[in-house]
């Protein structure tokens, strides 16, 4: 069964371009410089990441929107859940 | 004194009592930011007393200082935050500072069981720093740890934490002819359309100075000097690093972002390398040409 995802904290998503700031809401003074660049797949990536799609759903959702392989969506998917692990825990 | 004012960075800072145990009197540091004009844009009343907050709830912590103490920490019910800190010149008495979303009014509370006469500065340090940079945050700026000069008509702001070079660098310039601005903390604001870099007031007396932003550097100590440019998120993310700032809610940050996006659009910005002599003069001057 597909890995579940969810946010840790609230955020601020800024744009700038084509790009993101994601800056996490982590109530810490100790993490009050943690900030991340997402480009436009990471960000569709995170949007979807809310405690009910799995892996698999949002693996599919970027080889439908983005014509991508399926495999290759996947492994996008991992590799930004891989990044964002701080930010994220699974259900 | 029962109230006073203050300007910093072309904000208003309107201090008062009506408590007849509470009585003003400002730190040195900020004896020049003093103001007769009445305007206001935040607004901040003093009276003793400890309101009950068990049932707020915790949303902001710092870590403990050197003597195992934290110095303060933010609370909050429904719309109304509070900070609880206790403030060296006060005897150590615990302050509850509410204040709400506009993050421009607040009510202070200083416990005073014994009603003594209090004579106090309630800007002093955690707090007047804290009521400084959620102002500045909801007016268009942002508060760094950065030093900065005005060099040849050129301001120059350098990014940095402690022990990076701010105060290295900015004495170099400062030895050649440049203004020194301040050689620590900065805000940057947008007023009118047109970016402004300020002083604040710190821990000794010094005059309000302004210039205009020409260029952020964020600096380290290097064997060589040696300069990256950063433009676009990049730029916005590195500069959002250097800011001073609470992450415990989003209309601060995301006004923050905001601010910076804009800034980095009218300014060179990079990051810099540099060794402390003073060959970086004309190796920045050059970034220029």
């Amino acid at each position: 069964m597909s890995s579940i995802y969810r946010k840790k904290y609230e955020y601020v998503l800024k744009a700038s371009g084509n790009e993101y700031i994601l800056v996490p809401i982590t109530k810490n003074i100790a993490e009050m410089n943690a900030i991340y660049t997402l480009n436009e797949t990471g960000t569709a990536i995170w949007e979807m990441i809310d405690g009910i799609n799995s892996v698999d759903d949002i693996a599919h959702h970027l080889h439908e929107i983005y014509d991508v392989d399926y495999t290759k969506a996947l492994e996008d998917v991992e590799l930004f859940l891989k990044k964002m692990n701080a930010l994220l825990e699974k259900i | 004194m029962k109230k006073y004012s203050i300007q910093i960075a072309n904000l208003f800072y309107l201090v008062q009592s009506e408590d007849d145990s509470v009585f003003f009197a400002p730190e040195p540091g900020y004896e020049h930011f003093l103001t007769e004009n009445q305007k206001s844009n935040v607004v901040v009343k003093v009276q003793c007393g400890t309101p009950d907050i068990s049932d707020f709830e915790k949303v902001f912590d710092v870590p403990e200082d050197a003597s195992g103490q934290k110095l303060w920490t933010i609370y909050k019910k429904n719309e109304i935050y509070c900070i609880v800190c206790k403030q060296q010149n006060i005897y150590g008495r615990e302050i509850q500072a509410f204040f709400d979303s506009t993050f421009c009014k607040w009510n202070l509370f200083i416990r005073n069981e014994r009603q003594e006469k209090l004579i106090i500065d309630p800007l002093a340090y955690p707090l007047g720093p804290i009521i400084m940079l959620y102002a500045t945050q909801m007016h268009d700026g942002i508060v760094l740890h950065a030093s900065g000069v005005e060099y040849k008509n050129k301001g120059l702001v350098f990014c940095g934490f402690s022990g990076k070079g701010k105060t290295t660098i900015s004495n170099i310039f400062a030895r050649a002819g440049a203004t020194l601005i301040n050689d620590d903390r900065l805000i940057i604001r947008k007023i009118d359309n047109r970016f402004k870099v300020f002083n604040t007031p710190m821990h000794y007396p010094d005059k309000p100075k302004e210039m205009t932003p020409n260029s952020i550097f964020i600096i380290e100590h290097s064997s060589e000097h040696k300069f990256k440019p950063l433009t676009g998120i990049s730029a916005v993310a590195n500069i959002s690093a250097m800011c001073i700032q609470h992450h415990f809610a989003s209309v601060l940050l995301s006004n923050q972002l905001q601010t910076i996006t804009e800034l980095e659009k009218n300014i060179l910005a990079g990051k810099l390398g540099f060794s402390p002599d003073k060959s970086i003069i004309c190796f920045i001057e050059k970034l220029f040409k």
